[in-house]
């Protein structure tokens, strides 16, 4: 079964179409890397994969299940990190981990999981929310994201702000959830990044999925070129790349 | 019930965010009914005083302001019966306006403005359901309105004015419960019809303004009708303490929970972070004007200033009309008689002659009722003055606000140099301060415009030598700024220091050097200005040393660190 299966989704707001019939799956035990220009369609994607915006046309289902019909039954299996995180400043960064993981679970959290990431990303859980800086904020989102037990990840440019260090603990996690045969969806902007993790690579512009294949099947064709110079190919409107180079 | 999945758990979390938020507005709407009733069991201590408040409650221009007047024809009051029933027909309006505020506010909050932060993405990212966070945060406003209405409640029978009776004292509370939570219902559907969270509270008090004018409209011209048509007006409808009507109250919930029937459709239905009306789209470039420093101060101010503007020609136009009643308030409440006649010994002396020779009554009393007006005006000046100074510290403060947000960097990493920042939003507040004192006083024109008791030349020149006044806060608050920004609140003290002893000064006998010790007590005031006694020595005094404190202020803001 298919973890996650976009079939044509089109999004419309209003007369603007932000999607245009995208295709995108997602198979267990996978790292997908989501990629493409800034208003590409990521995150939009992301939030109709998350039933927070309804698709105009297509289908959107994770386990084989509609993503807007069934949110609330999917939530348990994912966890979700924005590349944004906006927390309440009058809260502490463990309260609001407590809460994020309290909501899936529905009873206790596991506290030594969450200690035992706590400890990883070295954030102090009693601060204030509003003293936080950008970095600290993600994460507290990504605490509650790996302290619980989920099927899926959806990340969206989860290390935005995280220093050097902390990138690399964070790759380590994805590893680890990997070899657990959890999925994941990682929108990134990071070509290293996406070089150390992804199994598969999807790219999306202005609303269209331009190139999809595996990682080691695209590096293989495009020898001698680095994978920079191949987004750089596939994101440039007037360089687009040939469809069919590795789909 | 997929949809409200997590209900109980974003319940207590929104409990545990509105601890303290909601516990200061439950404490000060029950604490300032309580004390307002306390105050009323002094106010009458026999049945002419209390008949002479209720005829001045009766006049049209009073209903328009508090509302209907209910109950026995007024030569059949009595202090011993009917207490409660006056304070309910000057108080409940008041305390609805202050209960539907805390509601528009909280809904606000926990809905669209965390929406428009992302917050609520995250938690629909969790098992929550689409209604989760809107019904969480729609019971929990239900709930403490009903706590504040029962609490309301209890604290009027406890203290036990002159004709409480249960059926009363719940019914009262519970108006003001019954409106708030219709409003927190309306600022659910504001909430889901705007996209952002200025847009939603806005209207909600927009709709909030409206409601109350066509309440006012429909008590000063006994259209009744209308009254049905505001919720305000509804809720005034119950009598309290006389009819004690339970149908207004039932009508007001079950309009709440039509409305909150709608958002909810609307909630689960739409995309988040989507509004019923779009966004409208913004400029596309920026204007001539707002490139430069003054150009962005002002448009970062604007909103404020054109709030103040409306807000000081209702408040001036307010006050304009009930200045023709004066010898009617001056005779019927202490309060008021102490604050017009008090400490003008030739006013009392006439007074006392015309109490004392009726027959002279035609000969002067016109003179005593000009005087009793410009004294009264006098009296509005200072509040007006008062009031205008709030917007100007916020505006000349903004710099600091700014600065906190961490937006000031990004100005000064430009070639912009730090005096032609902070004087943008400088000039922008002495002018918007005098625009406002202006606006009281065409407010007080156009109110007393009937009554012909005061000339449109004095009222500006009256308005006008506040500025002074206004400048040395100005100069107060940059000093502050410039030189201790830690303690930049410390203005706020002198603010209140200066409202206590200019605004009870009179009420509380206090000795006269105090008011006199701010800078709004020894400006010549409107009773100066119509004997043509101005003391321009005062003004001029004040002006050097608002310059003095000004310019050390902003010199030494330009010497200190960016706070980050």
């Amino acid at each position: 079964m298919k973890v996650i299966e976009i079939k044509e989704l089109v999004k419309k707001f209003g007369r603007f179409t932000a999607l245009d019939g995208v295709n995108l799956n997602l198979d267990g035990g996978e790292v997908l890397a989501f990629m493409g220009p800034n208003g590409a369609g990521k995150t939009t994607t992301i939030r109709a994969l998350l039933g927070i915006i309804r698709a105009t046309s297509g289908s959107v289902e994770m386990f084989g299940e509609d993503a807007w019909a069934n949110a609330v039954k999917l939530h348990r299996r994912i966890s979700f990190v924005p590349g944004d995180v906006n927390l309440w400043s009058n809260l502490t960064g463990g309260e609001v981990i407590d809460l994020f993981m309290a909501m899936r679970k529905g009873g206790k959290p596991d506290r030594k999981r969450r200690e035992e990431y706590i400890q990883r990303f070295e954030l102090d859980p009693s601060k204030k929310c509003r003293t936080y800086s950008k970095g600290n904020r993600q994460k507290v989102a990504l605490v509650s994201a790996f302290a619980s037990d989920a099927d899926l990840f959806i990340l969206d440019e989860p290390t935005s702000g995280l220093d050097p260090l902390m990138e690399n603990i964070f790759h380590d996690c994805i590893r680890e959830q990997k070899k657990d045969g959890k999925s994941v969806l990682l929108s990134s902007h990071i070509m290293s990044e996406v070089e150390k993790l992804a199994d598969k690579i999807i790219i999306i512009r202005e609303g269209k999925i331009v190139e999809s294949g595996v990682m080691s099947e695209i590096l293989e064709k495009f020898n001698g070129r680095t994978l920079e110079e191949f987004f750089l190919s596939k994101y440039n409107k007037n360089g687009g790349g040939d469809k069919n180079d590795a789909g | 019930m997929t949809q409200v999945k997590g209900f109980c758990l974003y319940s207590k979390f929104i409990f545990r965010r509105e601890r303290i938020t909601s516990l200061i507005w439950t404490m000060s709407i029950i604490l300032f009914n309580t004390v307002v009733a306390a105050a009323f069991m002094q106010l009458f201590p026999d049945d002419v005083s209390m008949r002479q408040m209720v005829e001045t409650l009766s006049m049209p221009a009073m209903q328009a302001i508090v509302g209907p007047i209910y109950g026995p024809s007024v030569n059949m009051l009595y202090a011993s019966e009917h207490v409660a029933m006056v304070f309910a027909q000057e108080m409940l309006v008041f305390m609805m306006l202050a209960s539907v505020i805390m509601n528009i506010f909280l809904i606000n909050r926990h809905t669209r403005a965390d929406e428009e932060l992302g917050r609520i993405e995250m938690i629909r990212s969790l098992p929550a359901g689409r209604l989760t966070v809107s019904v969480s945060a729609l019971v929990f406003a239900f709930g403490l309105n009903i706590f504040i209405s029962v609490l309301t409640a209890l604290a009027m029978l406890l203290i036990n004015i002159a004709g409480t009776t249960v059926a009363g004292a719940f019914i009262y509370s519970f108006a003001i419960g019954a409106v708030g939570f219709l409003f927190a219902c309306i600022t659910l559907l504001t909430a889901q019809v705007f996209q952002n969270a200025r847009s939603a509270s806005a209207w909600a008090f927009a709709l909030l303004g409206i409601f109350y004018g066509v309440r006012a409209y429909a008590d000063m011209s006994g259209e009744i009708i209308f009254n049905y048509i505001s919720p305000l007006g509804l809720g005034l409808h119950v009598h309290a303490f006389h009819a004690n009507r339970i149908m207004p109250l039932i009508i007001l919930f079950i309009q709440g929970l039509i409305l909150a029937f709608i958002s909810l459709v609307i909630c689960a239905k739409r995309d988040l972070g989507e509004g019923v009306i779009p966004a409208k789209k913004g400029r596309r470039n920026a204007s001539v004007f707002l490139k430069s420093p003054l150009g962005l101060a002002w448009r970062l101010s604007k909103g404020s200033v054109i709030a103040w503007v409306i807000t000081m020609l209702a408040l001036g136009a307010t006050y304009g009309a009930v200045i023709g009643d004066i010898g009617g308030f001056v005779e019927t409440n202490e309060m008021f008689n102490q604050l017009i006649v008090g400490g003008d010994e030739e006013l009392a002396a006439l007074l006392e002659y015309l109490a004392e020779n009726p027959e002279a009554a035609e000969a002067f009393a016109e003179e005593a009722n000009k005087k009793m007006a410009d004294n009264f005006i006098a009296f509005i000046y200072l509040i007006t003055a008062l009031l205008a100074t709030v917007p100007v510290i916020t505006i000349s403060g903004k710099i600091n606000a700014e600065e906190k947000r961490g937006r000031l960097e990004g100005i000064f990493a430009r070639s912009v140099s730090r005096p032609a920042m902070f004087c943008s939003y400088l000039l922008i507040a002495i002018v918007g301060g005098a625009l406002f004192m202006i606006c009281g006083a065409l407010g007080i024109y156009a109110g007393t415009a009937s009554s012909g008791l005061a000339e449109a030349g004095d009222l500006i020149s009256a308005s006008l030598t506040y500025i002074p006044s206004l400048l040395v806060m100005t100069g107060i608050n940059v000093l502050l700024i410039g030189l201790a920004p830690k303690i930049k609140a410390l203005i706020w003290a002198v603010f209140a220091y200066s409202f206590i002893t200019v605004y009870f000064g009179k009420l509380l006998d206090l000795p006269e050097i105090l008011p006199k010790m701010t800078p709004y007590g020894v400006i010549p005031q409107y009773t100066d200005i119509v004997s043509r006694n101005i003391d321009i020595k005062s003004i001029i005094i004040l002006t050097a040393i608002s310059a003095v404190l000004t310019v050390s202020g902003v010199l030494a803001f330009m010497r200190r660190d960016i706070k980050q």
